[in-house]
């Protein structure tokens, strides 16, 4: 199966718009895959992105949402702009960092569970949960990508055999 | 990202229950471009057809099980396609009503046409192809079918500006 582009949408700033994403991609990959888990997952992944890209990105700049998928991996890509010198980009990149150094994502939520208890989060003053969720309950990889000026790029990429390893499962 | 604000390109199970999924998946996809609740339900009901079409009328027989639907558009324009494996019989009975379609002046004259004609059919004549009459009136589209290697391509191109108010 080579890699193939299932969706792409260009998604004006507007909190409205978040939960007709989320029941797109829900429907999209459930006549896709045929698969409950990841029809679950791949909807609280674009709507926990897109929140981050509405509340840290350019206001008046669209939002795109790519879902592409091949025979290993589904990969949801959210990429919205950025003002030049945001304070926003250096705490992403601080909090990927931090999260991905957990082998496992249960681990990577109980310290971030325990982060938000102690009010001792990473140079954040939001919570972060949004991304960690995406990696402890989406089973997903999370990758940043700023190589464009002006633009950042967040994907979660999910392995297609991770199904069923979820918790609660 | 081309010029459309939003591209659909799904490989799809023929199966009943992805039609539903299908449809609801096109028109959210449509609310969150657009927030466009009456442009939302024509593309929904189109894609609906077609897909319905793929799956009843699909050569389904070999080891081809799934059809592809595509949709993408901008603020101007939406295009729905659909591609299935099909048996000549089918393409002949699409292309005659495609045809018939347009051999009217208008599509509101070829919708209550086909209105007509089932409203007097005996019971059990086979298919309306009522589908078909309703995305090119309530659509608003054009429609073309095109066979390639045993693959049926069906294409309807919706112009905002052309769907019936009502």
């Amino acid at each position: 199966m080579s890699r193939q582009i299932l969706l792409e949408l260009v998604i004006r700033t507007d909190w409205n718009r978040i939960d007709s994403v989320r029941q797109a991609v829900s429907h999209c990959v459930a006549a896709v895959f045929g698969d409950v888990e990841l029809k679950d997952s791949l909807p609280m992944v674009s709507a926990e992105l897109l929140e981050n890209a509405f509340k840290y990105g350019l206001p008046d700049e669209d939002v795109t949402l790519s879902l592409v998928s091949d025979a290993n991996e589904v990969v949801l890509t959210i990429t919205n702009a950025v003002a030049a010198g945001s304070r926003h980009l250096p705490v992403l990149k601080a909090r990927l960092s931090w999260l991905m150094q957990f082998g496992d994502p249960f681990v990577a939520y109980t310290a971030a569970l325990q982060q938000v208890y102690d009010g001792s989060g990473p140079d954040a003053p939001e919570s972060g949960l949004g991304l960690v969720r995406i990696y402890y309950e989406g089973r997903c990889r999370l990758v940043c990508d700023t190589s464009h000026a002006g633009r950042v790029s967040i994907s979660a990429k999910r392995s297609r055999d991770a199904a069923g390893s979820g918790p609660g499962s | 990202m081309s010029a459309f604000n939003f591209s659909i390109d799904l490989p799809v199970r023929s199966e009943w229950k992805n039609i539903d999924l299908l449809r609801t998946s096109v028109q959210n996809c449509f609310i969150a471009v657009f927030s466009d609740q009456d442009g939302c339900h024509a593309i929904s009901m189109i894609t609906g057809e077609l897909v319905e079409n793929a799956v009843k009328y699909g050569d389904w027989g070999g080891d081809q099980k799934s059809f592809r639907l595509r949709v993408s558009g901008d603020s101007d324009r939406a295009t729905v396609t659909v591609e299935n494996p099909v048996n000549p019989d089918e393409v002949r009975e699409l292309t005659r009503t495609i045809d018939w379609i347009e051999a009217f002046d208008s599509t509101e004259d070829a919708y209550r046409a086909k209105l007509l004609e089932i409203a007097n059919r005996p019971p059990g004549q086979g298919s309306s192809k009522l589908g078909l009459v309703r995305v090119a009136y309530e659509g608003g589209c054009t429609l073309r079918a095109e066979v390639t290697r045993e693959v049926l391509r069906v294409t309807a191109t919706m112009r905002f500006e052309e769907r019936p108010t009502r």
